[in-house]
């Protein structure tokens, strides 16, 4: 009996250990759909006509979004420009498992930007020079994920093409190890996820998932150019010149160096929504262009920051960090940058170089001059000496240092700045960081450590001149809730870009921009106003037309005008587009029109007439909304695309003659919607989830997944397999679940009778 | 065990022998006859289709997969055939008082030449009666079929169509036939039957 | 009268001997139970041990298998035939003349004009039976009861188990035919898949044979109603109407997501021996009971 309680204990305790060692394991069980994700995943190659002959110029991998051949990936191998000049873009598709991508289509880019570095690509022809039937292409594609949503330490897998020669297909696995914080990506989480995986230069352009097989972000890295236009890394592989020899001289196809920034996939979802629905918008009264400077790309006033407020302003500028500090912000300013400036941060540790803190050579996002910043998040910031260095185009600008670690410092500090207007009982009111034209602004800053007597001093700039200096001495004690500072100009402050800088001591404390424009409504700007909707039938029309806010179906256009008050010249504001409450455009440009005027007008198409759908546009300066307008075309919503979903069971096989054991060619494979039985089916493509018909060799893929059953909420498929001179094959009742093999690999014989 | 042996037979049948012969050879006819029926009712069996919108009606073949969410008013294709899914399609199209036939052979022409590949016109005589006598143009051409899919190892079909063009209240009404090369000849016989059901 | 032919003149050591005509059925057996053994065979070192067979020799395999059915009747019917008193003299004509139409009228008609393949296998269960009881079934037997009817009919028929002897020899040729054009049209068959269907084709047609064979012996020698050769030859039809089907729908594999949709080729040649087995003990008894009943009126008109 003893024996037995002995064994029992230890029983006991074998199956306790089994189940707590195996919980994580089931928790950690992956379900990535590798095999999907590799076909979803191409091969582009930028080509230039020379002659009869199509040459490489630029490489890079790309990601099938689809089902109609929708690609993404970076804009800086695909566009042409300085270093990739080629024209025609050739779609290569991994048709074998394990071998090198061949070309199989042609593409054109639907939409692009440079300085996000994305684009979206839409299959249009095949290799030959055909049109193709996009309605008829049914390619594997992935869907994007919530990139906002990805997680520190989450396991993402990197899928692309590692090389420019037979290299096939191939998938890294990592983890997200950092967040790195832009501009641009206020209000939408990171601007870049940094990850452990080694990923090749030529990946740029692939795609990372998470264990959703959802596409999170895309691996980018743009070469770095010299002067005259060649790639630092570069590899020449044609004989592009025809002078009978490789070199120097020929065409040379850049590969980049190792990637790791990846830009949150949430960065396409406006280029997404807008290819996919065919859109297209003009900006008839300016037409919105790039950046053009043509100076030296400069860095300089580099500083840091602990924390952003949300109109991208930094709390308070610091000089050293406490240890254990997860957020740092580099503030910088720039000038004569374009998208296609090719900016690089590299950080080291105490003199070691820390590639976890670097950001690899990517695309310029911002303007051409202002203040931006990198900020690092996520994880924390080990102690040590840090130095900054930034480069661009591949030359170093000044490097700013910052010590990590330190005690906590007693220094005076001042922080958060905002702007405003004074009421009536002396409190700033307003939005923040936009004022209406006026004599007077007023800063509003917090601050703590101050002594009484000490001397601080307040310097106004406008568009980067200095338009007035206060030296004051400090007399509002030690710390407290906020001072207030202003500028004011009896004949009025001129609208444009405005920076606040506070020093104590001749040291840099705080620093702040405002934009003042429009007129006055109360403490609020009034910039762009009547903003509204109408149709017409040309450009001439629609600024007569009334607003309209209920269009029909089948709308050829939809038009869009506002009013402007009192907006300078290069202040930088925002025009956002949104269908359905996802936007399809967003571009933050300078303004290039008069200072006041009206009607500038914006046309929306599409390819085959405006989707139905709720259309609403958004005015931004500073990252603060100043106007908002609806309206509806059709019923007012998007229609459902039921090819959207990617995620579910992939279905193919091989279909074999019973008689011959061989392939039977060209027989179709049915499978109908959940809603229909075999019984059912009367033949009618309506009833169809999806069909496949069979290759030479009898193989067949269903391009659609078959979603997944589950107990709330099953799914039964039926199946028909119907072949002259067979007999047919019939099923209802099909059903797969997550513990179903991933591709399903069928092998069915066909009878003869 | 006795064993019963016929010696000789006689040539003379008896009344019943040559009437079993004769119904035998009446039921086999009788039976074959059956039979061919049997086989052009699930041959040539329809389904009807009307689409009162566009003022078209029809009787398609049974079986065959109906589509009419494309460019077209419908399209029909006998999803079981192993190889080249043969196919009936009608289109309509707008036109102008001053289109002709001839542009609107030409634009056919031109597009499908952007479309398909090796597209070539057959040269043929144009004129073409509808079964209810209404002067259509037809257009003969080739092309080869090659399985949209670039996973699947394909080998591109040797196609043959026809496009049956005809103007009637303002629109060009387009019915199309594709069929293999190899079995066009037979399919057409179904087309044939198509057309003469065919109303617009 | 009965005689013996003079080969007799010791009495035979074995009862069935005495028979002055061979009986067909010990043959009929043995020429089955090979086949099936040889299907056997095949099935368990293709099918079950996975053995492969040269390309090269797998094509004079099918040669050899196409034409054993005919082998094997020639050796165990045809030969033994030769070597008794009074044998069947036109069994090799009926074979090569039921080959012939078979081969010119047959497998035209059906394939060609009646285009079976195009839509009796997508057709409902009750259309597919009648379907191909009117076109296979018919074509099929008309021609096996064309070339006994104006070949050996009625001279050549002395008992009525010549009829059988016939009708099986009708069977063996149209089933030699159809395994010919099994080989031709199919480039490459597995061997074990083609013993599968030679003994199909083999079973469906010696026994709508027998029942054909039978048909004439009894429209010879009992002078029925004017429709039974015509119910006979529905009969015969029905048989392959029905038979196709079913074996058919016994091999056929069913869809399924969860395993290799395989056909079941066993079940097929299970449904073929029972049909040849069932048919030849039905028209056995048929003729023995015909037998007996004429010897009974024998002896009633003797008395």
């Amino acid at each position: 009996m003893k024996i037995h309680t002995r064994h029992l204990i230890f029983y006991s305790i074998l199956l306790l250990t089994i189940l707590v060692n195996s919980a994580p394991v089931a928790a950690q069980a992956t379900f990535i759909d590798l095999d999907r994700l590799e076909r979803a995943t191409v091969y582009i190659m930028q080509t230039d006509n020379v002659g009869t002959d199509l040459l490489v110029t630029c490489v890079s991998s790309g990601t099938i979004v689809s089902r109609d051949g929708l690609i993404l990936t970076n804009a800086h191998s695909i566009v042409p420009g300085k270093t990739c000049k080629g024209q025609t873009l050739i779609i290569a598709m991994t048709s074998q498992v394990g071998e090198a991508p061949v070309p199989q289509y042609r593409a054109e880019i639907a939409q692009s930007d440079i300085g996000i570095d994305l684009a979206l690509l839409r299959i249009t022809r095949e290799l030959d020079g055909r049109l193709v039937d996009t309605q008829s292409l049914r390619l594997p594609f992935v869907e994007l994920a919530d990139s906002s949503t990805a997680k520190l330490d989450e396991t993402v897998t990197v899928v692309g093409y590692p090389g420019i020669g037979n290299d096939p297909v191939t998938s890294v696995r990592g983890t997200i190890t950092g967040f790195v914080f832009e501009p641009s990506s206020i209000g939408s989480g990171s601007a870049w996820l940094k990850s452990s995986a080694l990923i090749p230069g030529t990946m740029s352009g692939g795609g990372v998932y998470n264990q959703q097989s959802q596409l999170v972000a895309i691996p980018t890295t743009a070469p770095v150019t010299s002067s005259n236009g060649v790639s630092t890394n570069c590899l020449a592989i044609q004989d592009t010149n025809r002078d009978k020899v490789v070199n120097e001289n020929d065409y040379c196809v850049p590969t980049g160096v190792f990637i790791n920034a990846m830009r949150p996939s949430n960065f396409a979802r406006p280029l997404l929504r807008g290819a996919s629905l065919g859109l297209s918008l003009a900006t008839i009264s300016t037409p919105i262009t790039a950046s053009q400077a043509s100076g030296v790309p400069t860095f300089k006033r580099l500083f840091f920051a602990g924390s952003v407020n949300p109109a991208g302003m930094p709390s308070s500028v610091i000089s050293s960090l406490p240890a254990g500090s997860n957020n740092l912000y580099l503030f910088f300013d720039y000038e004569n940058m374009t998208p296609e400036t090719v900016y690089e941060l590299r950080v080291t540790t105490d003199n070691v170089p820390n590639a976890t803190f670097s950001l690899s050579p990517v695309r310029w996002s911002g303007g051409e001059r202002g203040m931006w910043y990198i900020g690092s998040g996520g994880q924390p910031w080990p102690n040590g000496v840090y130095e900054f260095t930034l480069f661009a185009n591949g030359v170093a600008a000044p490097s700013q240092k910052l010590t990590i670690g330190a005690a906590p410092s007693t220094d005076p500090v001042f922080s958060d700045i905002t702007f405003g207007l004074l009421d009536s009982r002396g409190q700033p009111q307003g939005n923040g960081f936009v004022l209406p034209a006026g004599n007077i602004a007023t800063a509003r800053f917090i601050y703590r450590n101050l002594e009484d007597g000490l001397n601080w001093i307040a310097i106004w700039y406008l568009n980067g001149r200095e338009v007035k200096r206060v030296e004051n001495t400090w007399n509002a004690g030690a710390s407290g809730a906020s001072v207030n500072t202003s500028i004011e100009v009896a004949e009025g402050l001129l609208p444009g870009s405005y920076r606040l800088e506070l020093y104590i001591k001749d040291r840099l404390q705080a620093t702040s921009d405002f934009i003042i424009a429009g007129s006055q409504q109360g403490a609020l700007p009034q910039i762009f106003t009547k903003l509204r909707f109408t149709a017409a039938n040309s450009d001439a029309d629609a600024i007569t037309n009334t607003s309209i806010s209920n269009f029909p179906q089948n709308l050829n256009a939809l038009y869009a005008l506002f009013n402007w008050e009192q907006i300078a010249p290069g202040t930088l504001w925002t025009l956002r587009w949104l269908v359905d409450g996802v936007s399809f455009y967003d571009q933050t440009l300078p303004w290039n029109n008069a200072q006041s005027g009206e009607n500038f007008l914006m046309r929306l198409t599409a390819s085959a007439g405006l989707p139905d759908g709720t259309y609403s546009v958004e005015l931004r300066v500073n990252n603060v909304l100043l106007q908002k307008a609806q309206a509806q075309v059709g019923i007012g919503q998007l229609p459902i695309d039921r090819f959207a979903r990617a995620s579910g069971v992939q279905l193919r096989g091989h279909i074999l003659n019973a008689d011959t054991r061989q392939g039977i060619s060209g027989v179709t494979v049915i499978i109908i919607s959940e809603q229909f039985s075999v019984a059912d089916f009367t033949w009618n493509q309506d009833q169809i989830f999806d069909l496949a018909v069979t290759d030479s060799d009898g193989t067949f893929e269903i391009s659609r997944p078959l979603e997944y059953s589950t107990t709330d909420k099953p799914v039964e498929y039926s199946a028909i397999i119907s072949a002259n001179g067979f007999l047919p094959l019939t099923a209802d009742g099909v059903e797969v679940n997550i513990n179903t093999p991933n591709p399903l690999e069928l092998t069915i014989y066909l009878n003869k009778d | 065990m006795a064993v019963s042996v016929i010696d000789t037979n006689s040539n003379q049948l008896t009344f019943r022998q040559r009437w079993n012969h004769y119904l035998v050879i009446i039921t086999a006819l009788l039976g074959l006859f059956a039979a061919a029926n049997l086989r052009d009712n699930a041959l040539y069996a329809v389904t009807p289709y009307i689409n009162t919108t566009a003022g078209i009606s029809a009787l398609y073949p049974r079986n065959w997969l109906i589509d009419t969410t494309g460019d077209y008013i419908f399209r029909v294709q006998n999803a079981s055939r192993v190889g080249f899914k043969t196919t009936i399609q009608v289109a309509v199209q707008a036109i102008s008082s001053n289109t002709t036939t001839r542009n609107l052979v030409d634009a056919l022409t031109l597009n499908r030449s952007q479309l398909l590949a090796a597209y070539r016109p057959l040269p043929a005589d144009n004129a073409f009666t509808l079964p209810d006598g209404t002067q259509a143009t037809s257009v003969n051409y080739t092309y080869a079929a090659i399985n949209a899919d670039p996973f699947l190892d394909t080998t591109p079909i040797v196609v043959r169509g026809v496009d049956i063009l005809s103007i009637k209240r303002g629109q060009a009404v387009i019915i199309t036939f594709l069929a293999d090369s190899n079995s066009y000849e037979e399919d057409y016989r179904i087309f044939e039957r198509f057309l003469n059901t065919l109303e617009f | 009268m009965s005689t013996y032919g003079p080969s007799f003149i010791t009495p035979p050591a074995d009862e069935q001997e005495l028979y002055p005509y061979r009986p067909v059925w010990r043959s009929l057996s043995i020429e089955t139970a090979i086949l099936i053994g040889l299907v056997a065979i095949f099935y368990g070192g293709i099918g079950v041990f996975h053995l492969s067979i040269p390309v090269r020799i797998q094509s004079y395999l099918a040669v050899v298998l196409i034409f054993t059915p005919f082998s094997l009747w020639l050796l165990f019917s045809w030969w033994a035939e030769r070597r008794i008193a009074q044998p069947r003299q036109h069994l090799i004509s009926v074979v090569i003349l039921t080959m012939l139409v078979a081969n010119s009228i047959g497998l035209p008609l059906v394939d060609q004009f009646f285009q079976v393949d195009n839509w009796l296998p997508l057709a409902p269960a009750v259309n597919r039976i009648i379907g191909y009881t009117l076109t296979t079934g018919i074509t099929q037997e008309i021609i096996k009861y064309i070339v006994i009817r104006y070949t050996i009919w009625p001279q050549h028929l002395r008992v009525r188990l010549d009829g059988v002897a016939y009708g099986i020899a009708a069977g063996i040729g149209y089933a030699t035919i159809l395994n010919i054009q099994y080989v031709t049209v199919n480039f490459a068959i597995p061997t074990d898949i083609l013993a599968f269907q030679i003994f199909a084709n083999y079973a469906l047609h010696v026994s709508t044979g027998i029942v054909i064979g039978y048909g004439l012996s009894e429209s010879l020698f009992s002078n029925p109603t004017p429709i039974f050769l015509a119910i006979v030859l529905l009969v015969g039809a029905v048989i392959t109407g029905i038979t196709i089907p079913i074996h058919a729908g016994l091999v056929n594999s069913s869809l399924s997501i969860d395993s290799v949709s395989a056909p079941k080729p066993l079940f097929g040649l299970g449904f073929s021996t029972v049909l040849l087995i069932g048919v030849s003990i039905i028209i056995a008894g048929l003729i023995r009971n015909a037998d007996r009943l004429e010897r009974e009126s024998r002896a009633e008109s003797k008395e």
